[in-house]
């Protein structure tokens, strides 16, 4: 078996105290909330007040309305609790990165490795059920080596939190589930129907039945599930959000909210991921910071690196320009520190022909503040490429990236220093129709040409469609600026051809 | 000033430097232009390093492609002598590779950031990459420098001994700290070979060059002119520029 511990927090009244956080007035009377089922209304869920009345989900409107006269009643809306619900799995991210959603109301959190931050599995579910309280959440906690028996532990024992000591074998998971009912394996209401009709009430009751049997007269999930549980088959928690290969949390005491706190704590996280990415020999290309707010909200920051890096001194440089985007409000309790992207460090070559190896860092911490503040994409290192049409005979290689020397192109022709994006149409006057022009108007001002070169007949290859050749010819007007003009297409006589101005040299 | 006293007085210089223990003996290192009637109006032979400098292109409808061409030919001298990349902070996209490879400045070198369209960015990156002592040189294209951003990028490059450039469009001279100021506009190429349906064919790159301010140098005007070899002074400079500044 292998070594998990697994937290099932089941939440008994969720959708209905979900309604009464957003609005207190209600928890002042039995609420239940109603769906339609065969033409009736029947309750989906109820408030706790509601259940101490003897209210349960599935009994039907008309005779709930006999045992409490004063009910409130709401329609159930199981896609916004379902949405809540992933919600509250993001917040239980601060205490694994393994949360997710499981049935009827539970989340699961595989807390393998991770209670003792919180002074063991005791204090830490203890430390959930008050944190779920003050959101107005009743919780019960089961929790186990596996999702199965810590989901049975949380439904079906009356204790708002249940242990069962790390087991080794089998039987020992056998043991401790034998006497609960069988919807605690997850089952089906149709599936626990039919057993019952077998007299089979007990887990326990299924280990005696050959399992062949049980598969062909019900279905496969009594099987699935009791090896689910008893751990022989694997069943993961995936998590909500994907979970970073590198990360580093920090809870507070008492929650902080001033900046030099702030700063302080993030210096210690980013010590704490550097030294784990350097163990690794990874470095870190893309990070995440989550603040956790006493109020459960979460302020995020992410940034990126033009490389991997494992240094926490620029690193903390490239977060501190904008801890600001992070308000404290009431206090943050617990910091995350993720690297969501992480590369190996020394598969990275930089080319720079340079004397000092310190400069490349220096060099990669300048590319990190520019690119976080105009984005990495604006950042290139040019190259010649090969290709005809001047706007595609620059390839832009990122800051790191290869040796860009090599490639001689175009060879000994005359470009242009600024060469714009868009071609921008002008008029223009050709006495003869394969001649230069000697005058064109672009911006509204005419320009008088005084000396001409050309044509340079360019052509995108051939693989590229729709592509009119273009004849360019490099034009100076009478100051001497010199512009790179060209006509769209082959002569044709019928129709006066388009110029565009593409151009402007040194 | 004559240039006789400008030697002595760089010497007396040297001098103050070595009783104060401030820096060394060679004093402020330079870069040569290697055009030798513009070294020798520049302080000490060349245009001082760790310091800005300013490049104006005023009058191009188009932008300035004169005075990127500038720009770019200093970069590429500077680059080629020092190794350390060169960063150029465009303002929009429109900066060609292989224009700038014709004045010299190969891609290697090179690093870009474009789209940078707000002032306050532009100077901001500025003075974030003149702090980095792993580049030799620093190009924004702003539209006007004024005196406290021109500090502010100085103050940077003064601390850590990188280059700055600002290329601007404007031609309003207001007050400024930086090291040198330029102008440089187009000129009229040397007419080359016969002209073929009366107009001529292009000739090599000329530009008029004027040196507007300089610390410790002399302004003056020339017109530089570029072939295979690289530039050149075309002719005995037309001093008028020069004169009716001195007033």
């Amino acid at each position: 078996m292998k070594n998990r511990r697994i937290a099932a927090v089941w939440l008994p009244w969720f959708p209905a105290e979900r309604l009464i956080r957003r609005d207190k007035a209600l928890a002042r009377q039995a609420l239940v909330l109603i769906e339609e089922a065969r033409g009736r209304l029947v309750l989906k869920a109820v408030s706790p007040r509601a259940g101490r009345a003897g209210l349960r989900p599935g009994m039907v409107l008309a005779d709930a309305r006999a045992v409490a006269p004063d009910l409130e009643t709401r329609f159930a809306q199981p896609r916004a609790d379902r949405a809540a619900l992933k919600k509250l799995a993001g917040w239980a991210t601060r205490y694994t990165p393994w949360a997710s959603v499981g049935e009827g109301h539970t989340l699961f959190l595989d807390i393998s490795g991770c209670a003792h931050l919180f002074g063991g599995e005791e204090s830490m579910a203890q430390d959930m059920l008050d944190r779920l309280s003050t959101f107005g959440l009743t919780a019960r906690i089961g929790i186990a080596d596996t999702p199965g028996v810590a989901w049975a532990f949380a439904h079906y024992i009356d204790q708002s939190v249940y242990i069962q000591p790390s087991s080794k074998t089998v039987s020992d998971a056998m043991e401790a589930l034998k006497d609960l009912p069988v919807a605690a394996l997850r089952l089906s209401e149709n599936t626990v129907d039919a057993l019952h009709g077998f007299g089979l009430r007990t887990v326990g009751a299924l280990y005696p039945l050959e399992r062949r049997a049980l598969t062909e007269r019900f279905d496969a999930s009594p099987v699935e599930r009791l090896d689910q549980a008893l751990g022989v088959a694997d069943e993961p928690i995936s998590p909500l959000q994907p979970v970073p290969p590198y990360h580093a949390r920090c809870a507070f005491v008492d929650p902080i909210g001033a900046q030099e706190d702030v700063e302080a704590a993030l210096e210690g996280l980013l010590e704490t991921l550097c030294s784990s990415l350097a163990k690794a020999g990874d470095g870190a290309r893309y990070l995440t910071l989550a603040c956790h707010r006493v109020d459960s909200t979460v302020g995020r920051i992410g940034l990126g690196t033009s490389r991997p890096s494992r240094w926490p001194q620029p690193l903390f440089r490239l977060f501190a320009e904008r801890l600001d985007e992070i308000d404290p409000g009431f206090g943050i309790e617990v910091m995350v520190l993720a690297a969501t992207q992480a590369e190996p460090l020394k598969a990275v070559q930089a080319n720079w022909q340079q004397k000092g190896a310190g400069h490349e860092d220096g060099l990669a911490q300048l590319m990190d503040r520019l690119g976080n503040r105009f984005g990495f994409g604006r950042i290139a290192r040019p190259r010649p490429r090969q290709s005809w049409l001047p706007e595609r005979a620059v390839a832009k290689a990122a800051p790191f990236e290869g040796d860009p020397e090599g490639a001689r192109w175009p060879a000994g022709r005359d470009r242009p220093l600024r060469l714009l994006t868009h071609p921008e149409p002008v008029e223009v006057t050709a006495p003869v129709p394969d001649d230069p022009p000697v005058l064109f108007r672009w911006h509204r001002r005419v320009f008088r040409v005084k000396a001409a070169d050309g044509p340079e007949r360019l052509e995108g290859e051939w693989w590229l469609k729709d592509q009119q050749p273009r004849d360019y010819y490099l034009v100076e007007d009478e100051e001497g600026c010199r512009y790179w003009l060209y006509r769209e297409g082959l002569y044709d006589p019928e129709r006066s051809p388009n110029w565009y101005l593409h151009g402007v040299f040194g | 000033m004559k240039i006789r006293n400008q030697r002595a007085l760089a010497g007396l210089r040297d001098q103050i430097r070595q009783i104060e223990g401030v820096g060394e003996a060679a004093g402020h290192p330079v870069l040569p232009l290697g055009i030798p009637a513009i070294d020798e109006a520049l302080p000490e032979g060349g245009l001082p390093l760790g310091g800005v400098h300013e490049v104006r292109g005023p009058g191009a409808a188009s932008g300035s492609g004169a005075a990127t061409g500038f720009c770019a030919a200093i970069l590429a001298r500077l680059a080629a002598e020092d190794g350390r990349p060169v960063l150029w902070l465009s303002r929009g996209e429109d900066l060609y590779l292989p224009g700038l490879m014709r004045f010299g400045l190969r891609p290697g070198p090179l690093l870009t950031v474009s789209r940078i369209a707000k002032q306050a960015d532009m100077l901001w990156a500025m003075e974030e990459a003149l702090r980095c002592t792993a580049l030799c040189a620093v190009v924004a294209e702003i539209r006007q420098a004024d005196f406290t951003a021109s500090r502010r990028v100085q103050l940077a490059a003064e601390t850590a001994g990188v280059t700055g450039f600002l290329l601007s469009e404007g031609s309003d001279v207001g007050a400024s700290t930086a090291l040198t100021r330029w102008q440089v506009r187009a000129a009229p190429s040397l007419p080359t070979g016969l002209p073929h349906h009366g107009l001529q064919s292009v000739g090599m790159p000329a530009w008029h060059v004027d040196l507007l301010r300089c610390r410790a140098g002399r302004p003056g005007s020339w017109s530089v002119i570029w072939d295979q070899d690289g530039w050149s002074a075309l002719e005995p400079a037309p001093r008028q520029a020069a004169f009716s500044l001195a007033g």
